[in-house]
C-alpha cells in the first residue's frame, strides 16, 4: 500500500529523515514512533504529498507522490497536528465544505456518527473542546472514504478519556479495513493499537517490527518491582541494606538481589524509598530465586508485581535515551 | 472543481455574516464615508454671508427695500452691521463672505420719480476669492432689478435660460461617486482582503486545503468569487446613497458599469491574492497591500484629475490599475464612452487579474 525507498529530507544542513525505508500493508496500523524531532512528521507530509523529498522513492497506492500528488490525495485522508479551522463554521459546515474539495465521499451524517459529533453538529467549532476537535479532525481525515488515513500525533494533549475514545475509533477505522499510518511518541499507543512499529530518532529508522518482536530482540525479559519489607530502607546511595547498616560480615541485600538468578540490574528510582526495580532476562529464574531468598532470609517483601518490558525499554536499548527527554 | 468553489464561497460568506466586525466594516463603514464625504460637500456649495451697512442717517424705504430683496436670494444670508469698520473686520475674520455699504447720500422719494444722479452701492470681498465675484453679480442683477422699478422703464431686453443640447452640466458629485467606487473596490482588494490567505496559513487552514485534491487556484477562485459578491453588494449600496442622497446623477447604462465594476473587484482581488500569498505573515500582507494601495488611492484620479498632477508622472500614473478603472467607470458613467471605448483599460484590468491568479497559485504554499 505504501512503498518508502530510501526517503531523504534535507532542511539546510540537517538531515532530516535520512535514508529511511519501509513498507506498509493494506489493512495495517503502521505506527511512526520517536521523539519531538525524529523526522516522524516530516516523514509522513512527504507521504502526504504536502512535502516533496529531497531523494529517495515514495508509492502510495501504487501512485509516487512526487509525479502525481493530486492522485494521491484522492485515495488517502489526513488528519494534521496542531491545524487550524474555519473558526466560524459549525461541525457540519466544516465537513460539508471539506467534502466539497475532495470528487467523492461519505455522507457527513455518517461521519458525524461515526466520531460522536453527531449532536454537536450545529456548534461552531470554536466552541468545540480539544478532544472534540481532534474527533473532528479525524472526521475530516474520513470524509473521502480513504484508503490510505495517515493520523499525526492523533491524541497528544488529550485526557485519558478522550484518548482511550480515540483508540476505539482508531480501532474501528482499521476494522473497515482501511490501512493506518500514524506518528505518536507514546510508547503505550503504539503498543495498544499499531500491528508494526517504525522507531525513528534523529532522522534514522532504528528498527522496524511487530511491537512484541521488538521488545523481544532489544529488550527481552521483564521488570521486578518490589517494595522491600518494613523495617528495611533503600539508602541514599541508591541501594538497600538492613536497616542500622550492613551486620559486619554479612552481605548486604542489593548484592544478593543482583545475584539472583538472570538478573541484569538493581535500580533505586527514589533513593530511601521502599521501592527496588530488578531488570531480569527470565522473570521466572528471578522470582524463584527471590521465594529462596525470602524464605532464607524470613523476610516479607510488602509487593512484587512483574511488567513486561515495553516499547520505552527497546527505545531506551536503541538510543541510550529515555523517549521523553 | 465548480463545487469546491462553491463551497469555498459559500464557508467564507458565513464566516463573514457571523463577524460583526466585518459587516461593520464593509457596509457601515463605506456608509458613514459616504455621509461624511456629502456633508463635506453640502457645505462646499455656494453660500454667502451678507453684511449690509447703512451708512444713511435715517433708514430710508429703499434701504429695507434692498435689505429684503437680498434676504430672498437663498444663497445670501444677510444681516445688518452698525458701521462699515464692524462690517469690514467680520469679513476680516471670514465671519461675512461679502459687505454691502449702502451710500450716505439722497434718496429718490419714491418709486418712479427721479433721483438727483447715480448713487454708488460698494461691495467688498476678500481679495483672491473666486466665489465672491459670484456674489458680486449677484447683487449688480438685484440693483439692476430695483433701479428699473424705481424708475419705471421697462426692461429692453432680458435673459432666459434655458436647458438644451442633451446632457446637463456634470457636478463634483457626479464626478465623485465613480471615484468613490472604484477606489472601494480597490481597497476591498489590496487593503480589505490581504490578510485573508496569510492568516489561513498561519493557521495551517491551507495545510488543510492542500491535503485534498482541490487545486490551489479553485480556491482563490472560491475566495476572488465571494469577495466580488461582497463588493457588489457594498457598490450597490454606495451607488444607491450616492444617487438619492447625495444626487448624483448617473448617465451611462448601468449594464456596462455594472460589468466593468465587476471586472474592477476581480482585478484588484487577485493582485490582493497574490500579495497575500507572497507574503509570510498576515501582517506583511496588510503592510505591503497599504503600502500599495495608498498612494495609489491619491494618484489616481479618484478625488480630483490626474491632470493636477506633474506632467513627467502623468504617463506612469496614467498605467496604474485604479486610474483604468476609474477612467472607465467615469467615462461610462458620465456618458461619454462604452466598453467599447476603453477596451484598453478593461484589457489592462484583464491582464492584472489573469498575472494575480497566476502568482497566487504558483506561490500557494501552507508554510
Amino acid at each position: 500500500m505504501v512503498r518508502v525507498e530510501s526517503l531523504v529530507k534535507r532542511y539546510g544542513r540537517v538531515l532530516a529523515v535520512d535514508h529511511v525505508s519501509f513498507t506498509v500493508d493494506e489493512g495495517e496500523v503502521f505506527g511512526l514512533l520517536g521523539p519531538n524531532g525524529a523526522g516522524k512528521t516530516t516523514t509522513l507530509e512527504i507521504l502526504e504529498g504536502l512535502r516533496r523529498p529531497d531523494g529517495g522513492r515514495v508509492e502510495v497506492a501504487g501512485h509516487s507522490v512526487v509525479d502525481d500528488p493530486r492522485a494521491v490525495r484522492t485515495v488517502i485522508g489526513v488528519q494534521l497536528q496542531e491545524a487550524g479551522f474555519f473558526d466560524l463554521l459549525t461541525v457540519r459546515e466544516t465537513l460539508e465544505t471539506f467534502a466539497a474539495f475532495h470528487r467523492k465521499g461519505l455522507p457527513v451524517d455518517q461521519v458525524l456518527e461515526r466520531v460522536g459529533l453527531r449532536d454537536r453538529h450545529r456548534v461552531l467549532v470554536r466552541n468545540l473542546s480539544g478532544g472534540q476537535k481532534q474527533r473532528l479532525s479525524i472526521a475530516l481525515a474520513l470524509i473521502n472514504d480513504p484508503r490510505i488515513v495517515f493520523l499525526d500525533e492523533p491524541t497528544t494533549g488529550l485526557d485519558p478519556q478522550a484518548r482511550r475514545n480515540l483508540w476505539e475509533m482508531i480501532r474501528q477505522i482499521r476494522r473497515e479495513g482501511r490501512t493506518l499510518i500514524l506518528t505518536t511518541h507514546s510508547m503505550e499507543e503504539a503498543e495498544a493499537l499499531c500491528d508494526r512499529v517504525a522507531i525513528m530518532d534523529r532522522g534514522r529508522l532504528l528498527a522496524l517490527d511487530r511491537p512484541d518482536r521488538l521488545v523481544a530482540e532489544h529488550a527481552p525479559g521483564a521488570w521486578i518491582i518490589l517494595e522491600l519489607p518494613y523495617g528495611l530502607a533503600t539508602p541514599a546511595a541508591g541501594l538497600p541494606v538492613p536497616n542500622g547498616g550492613p551486620e559486619p560480615g554479612a552481605e548486604p541485600l542489593s548484592d544478593r538481589l543482583r545475584r539472583l538468578p538472570a538478573v541484569e540490574a538493581v535500580s533505586v528510582p527514589e533513593p530511601g524509598g521502599p521501592t527496588v526495580l530488578l531488570r531480569t532476562r527470565d522473570a521466572t529464574a528471578t522470582l524463584r530465586g527471590l521465594s529462596e531468598l525470602q524464605a532464607a532470609e524470613g523476610l516479607a517483601f510488602r509487593s512484587l508485581r512483574v511488567e513486561q518490558a515495553s516499547l520505552e525499554d527497546v527505545f531506551l536499548q536503541l538510543t541510550g535515551r529515555e523517549l521523553r527527554e | 472543481m465548480m463545487k469546491g468553489v462553491w463551497a469555498v464561497v459559500r464557508m467564507s460568506f458565513l464566516t463573514y455574516f457571523r463577524d460583526r466586525s466585518s459587516v461593520f466594516w464593509g457596509i457601515l463603514f463605506p456608509l458613514l464615508l459616504m455621509g461624511l464625504i456629502g456633508t463635506v460637500f453640502g457645505e462646499a456649495s455656494v453660500q454667502f454671508d451678507v453684511a449690509v451697512v447703512r451708512q444713511a442717517e435715517e433708514a430710508g424705504w429703499f434701504s429695507d427695500w434692498f435689505v429684503e430683496t437680498l434676504d430672498q436670494i437663498e444663497v445670501f444670508t444677510v444681516w445688518e452691521e452698525a458701521s462699515l469698520d464692524e462690517a469690514l473686520a467680520a469679513l476680516a475674520e471670514q465671519r461675512a463672505s461679502l459687505v454691502v455699504a449702502l451710500p450716505a447720500g439722497a434718496w429718490p422719494d419714491r418709486p418712479g420719480t427721479a433721483g438727483s444722479g447715480p448713487q454708488t452701492i460698494t461691495v467688498y470681498h476678500r481679495p483672491g476669492s473666486q466665489v465672491a465675484d459670484l456674489g458680486v453679480s449677484i447683487i449688480r442683477d438685484v440693483v439692476t432689478r430695483l433701479e428699473q422699478g424705481i424708475s419705471g422703464r421697462p426692461a429692453l431686453m432680458t435673459v432666459e435660460v434655458q436647458e438644451a443640447g442633451g446632457s446637463p452640466g456634470f457636478d463634483m458629485f457626479d464626478y465623485l461617486l465613480p471615484g468613490i467606487i472604484a477606489m472601494t473596490l480597490m481597497q476591498t482588494g489590496l487593503m480589505g482582503v490581504t490578510w485573508v490567505v496569510a492568516n489561513y496559513r498561519e493557521q495551517k487552514l491551507l495545510k488543510r486545503v492542500l491535503a485534498t485534491p482541490f487545486p490551489p487556484g479553485g480556491f482563490l477562485v472560491g475566495l476572488i468569487g465571494r469577495f466580488t459578491a461582497r463588493n457588489l453588494m457594498e457598490v450597490t449600496i454606495i451607488f444607491l446613497v450616492g444617487t438619492y442622497v447625495f444626487g448624483a446623477q448617473t448617465r451611462g447604462d448601468l449594464v456596462q458599469y455594472f460589468l466593468i465594476c465587476l471586472l474592477g473587484s476581480v482585478a484588484f482581488l487577485a493582485m490582493g491574492m497574490a500579495i497575500s500569498t507572497l507574503s509570510p505573515t498576515a501582517e506583511a500582507a496588510n503592510n505591503l497591500g497599504n503600502v500599495i494601495g495608498f498612494p495609489m488611492m491619491f494618484l489616481s484620479g479618484v478625488f480630483w484629475p490626474r491632470e493636477m498632477m506633474p506632467e513627467a508622472l502623468r504617463p506612469v500614473l496614467d498605467q496604474l490599475p485604479l486610474a483604468h478603472l476609474v477612467d472607465a467607470l467615469r467615462g461610462v458613467a458620465e456618458g461619454t464612452g462604452t466598453l467599447v471605448d476603453y477596451a484598453g483599460e478593461l484589457t489592462a484590468l484583464l491582464l492584472w487579474t489573469v498575472v494575480g491568479i497566476g502568482v497566487a497559485a504558483w506561490r500557494f504554499r501552507w508554510e
